[in-house]
């Protein structure tokens, strides 16, 4: 049974009165451990298709199922839990919340959770130490590096340890090596948490570290193939 | 991390955004508070400048009927007016003899009255020279000094007694410019009237409570007498100074309404600019109701600062500021109660203001408030 199943969903936004096709019909079935990555040109769907599979953004029709739970059929705020839970964000904009410092912005997950003060400072504290940045924790993001900026918004949606990981183009505003470094962090992560990556980009490096790529076109699946650099780098050329 | 500790460290790490909210809210509290407190201080002191305003109660013998003739009042029964239980309401009592008699060749109208309480009872009285304080001086009213020729220092025959003239008072328009002010004592031994006095006036405070009460109060005391209230001159103060709080409290109202309009539309303009803050709190796990929370407490820490500020700059604007502008010496002082309702009101009304914006953004899916 995969882990997480779109089963026909769709999504039409309604704009100023016509309907616009975001997703077409689409079925998709992700296991857990995957690492993949959401490629196609601008406008293509693949942020929506990404923000449905995170819970962020009911589709039109269709069932989302992760871990055998049909996640649109909860509440609102039965669907944040779920997102507490399952779910950890990384966005190309980083959103950290200006007024926090770094270990503060990593501990807001845990704001509602069962932990004690202490115990929330230890965990952001350790995946600080993973994302290599404990050393920066009293800095606010203005104070911050674009990269080290997007490595506190890695630890911040790693801390509560989601099965599932969604980060849209999280190298889109970081320039080479910087992105590179982002990719090897969640490489890792993806290795030896066995967390489940799901990442919208147009950067071509990411498909050497990605294990499956999806393409869509005009909401629909273009391709979706499993990790075979030369071919991938191929089938990029063509997107 | 708690998420009252978001609120604040918001609060407290952006002060400019915070500031222009805040502010509104100061100007807002200290302007219907310097109002109120103005107000309040102010009908107070028109009450107590009215209640200086001469006698509201008059107590004198009833006229005689064939069955019984009247007991006279004497000169001790006004202590009796201080045995009444709303004693504290009264402000000052002054028996009165009055009498004819022959001054110079001419005759006048004499007042045998306790100077002291007299010129307490009617605060708008000068006078040259001064008032009588032995048994032989006079104080004259303004026309009689002018009929008589008589300055401060002539001497003056009454019942062939010779009086020095020790003040002369000046014009009042009433009847008290033809009399001639004599010590009481003085007159009811000149007139062979023992202790007896003709009427008694009293100026009750009436602002702070009902003068027929205070006149029940006085027939208990002084049983064979006639009270009669000034009711007329009690609803013409009673009416100014009710006229004053009603414009005060209008104004009150209307810039109470005006402030609820700035700051729910400040408040909005704050919510609305945090919506992508609120976009990500709930994609990180939060519920509705958590970053409901989050934001609530930030307008309960705006409303509680901006209230007690607001209530320290309208004190002290209208203790200091509203003197020069109106000029009555007001008692505006820091008052425990009254700030803690400002405070209150204060935090109600950020509330108020900002539970719209908070429904409406909290309501959005986090990729709308994400714009993702």
């Amino acid at each position: 049974m995969a882990f997480i199943n779109l089963e026909n969903v769709t999504k039409i936004y309604n704009l100023k009165g016509a309907n616009v096709t975001a997703l077409q019909t689409t079925d998709l079935t992700i296991n857990q451990g995957e690492f993949l990555a959401l490629m196609g040109p601008s406008g293509s769907g693949k942020s929506t298709l990404l923000t449905i599979m995170g819970t962020l953004n009911p589709p039109t029709s269709g069932r989302l199922i992760i871990d055998d739970i049909d996640v649109y059929q909860l509440n609102q705020e039965r669907r944040a839990d779920f997102r507490y839970s399952y779910t950890g964000f990384v966005f190309q904009q980083m959103h950290l919340l200006s007024y926090l410092t770094s270990i503060e912005n990593v501990m807001v997950p845990l704001a509602v959770s069962k932990y004690s003060r202490k115990e929330q400072y230890f965990m952001a504290e350790t995946v600080l130490e993973q994302v290599g940045l404990l050393n920066k924790k009293h800095r606010l993001p203005k104070e911050l590096s674009g990269g080290e900026q997007q490595r506190v918004a890695i630890a911040r949606a790693i801390v509560n340890k989601p099965a599932i990981i969604f980060a849209d183009e999280p190298t889109g505003s970081l320039d080479t090596n910087t992105g590179n470094e982002i990719l090897t962090l969640f490489k890792k992560l993806n290795e030896t948490n066995n967390q489940t990556i799901i990442m919208v980009t147009h950067n071509p490096e990411t498909l050497s570290y990605a294990s499956r790529t999806v393409v869509i076109r005009d909401g629909i699946i273009d391709s979706d193939t499993l990790s075979d650099k030369e071919y991938l780098c191929s089938e990029d050329r063509e997107v | 991390m708690r998420l009252e500790l978001i609120a604040i460290k918001n609060i407290v790490r952006r002060k400019q955004r915070v500031f222009f909210l805040l502010f509104t809210i100061i100007v807002a509290v200290a302007i219907v508070n310097s109002l109120y407190q103005l107000n309040t201080s102010m009908s107070s002191e028109i009450g107590n400048s009215f209640d200086r305003l001469g006698p509201n109660i008059i107590i004198t013998v009833p006229d005689s009927n064939l069955d019984v003739s009247p007991t006279p009042l004497i000169a001790d029964d006004y202590m009796k007016v201080y045995q009444i239980p709303e004693r504290n309401s009264i402000a000052v009592v002054s028996p009165k003899l009055l009498d004819v008699g022959n001054v110079e060749a001419t005759k006048a109208l004499l007042l045998g009255v306790y100077f002291q309480f007299e010129s307490q009872l009617k605060p708008w009285w000068s006078w040259d020279g001064q008032l009588p304080f032995k048994t032989n001086e006079v104080l004259l009213g303004r026309n009689i000094a002018t009929e008589l020729q008589k300055s401060v220092g002539d001497t003056l025959q009454i019942e062939n007694q010779e009086f020095t003239i020790t003040g002369i008072l000046n014009v009042t328009n009433t009847d008290e410019d033809k009399v001639v002010f004599l010590p009481l004592l003085t007159l009811q031994s000149l007139k062979n009237r023992g202790q007896e006095i003709s009427f008694i006036e009293v100026a009750a405070l009436c602002t702070s409570c009902p003068l027929p009460d205070i006149a029940e109060q006085i027939r208990q005391v002084l049983p064979n007498t006639e009270v009669k209230t000034l009711q007329e001159s009690v609803a013409i103060r009673q009416a100014t100074i009710e006229r004053i709080q009603e414009f005060m409290l209008l104004g009150s109202i209307i810039i109470l309404l005006i402030s609820c309009f700035i700051v729910g539309m400040t408040m909005m303009n704050y919510v609305f600019e945090r919506k992508v803050d609120i976009g990500v709190l709930r994609a990180v796990g939060l519920r509705r109701a958590h970053v409901f929370e989050v934001l609530i407490t930030e307008a309960v820490i705006i409303g509680a600062t901006g209230g007690l500020l607001g209530y320290a700059v309208g004190t002290i604007m209208a203790k200091y500021i509203t003197p020069y502008i109106i000029s009555l010496p007001l008692t505006i002082e820091f008052n425990v109660w009254f700030g803690g309702v400002s405070v209150i009101i204060s935090i109600l009304l950020t509330i108020l203001a900002s539970l719209y914006p908070i429904n409406k953004v909290t309501k959005l899916d986090p990729v709308d408030a994400l714009k993702l």
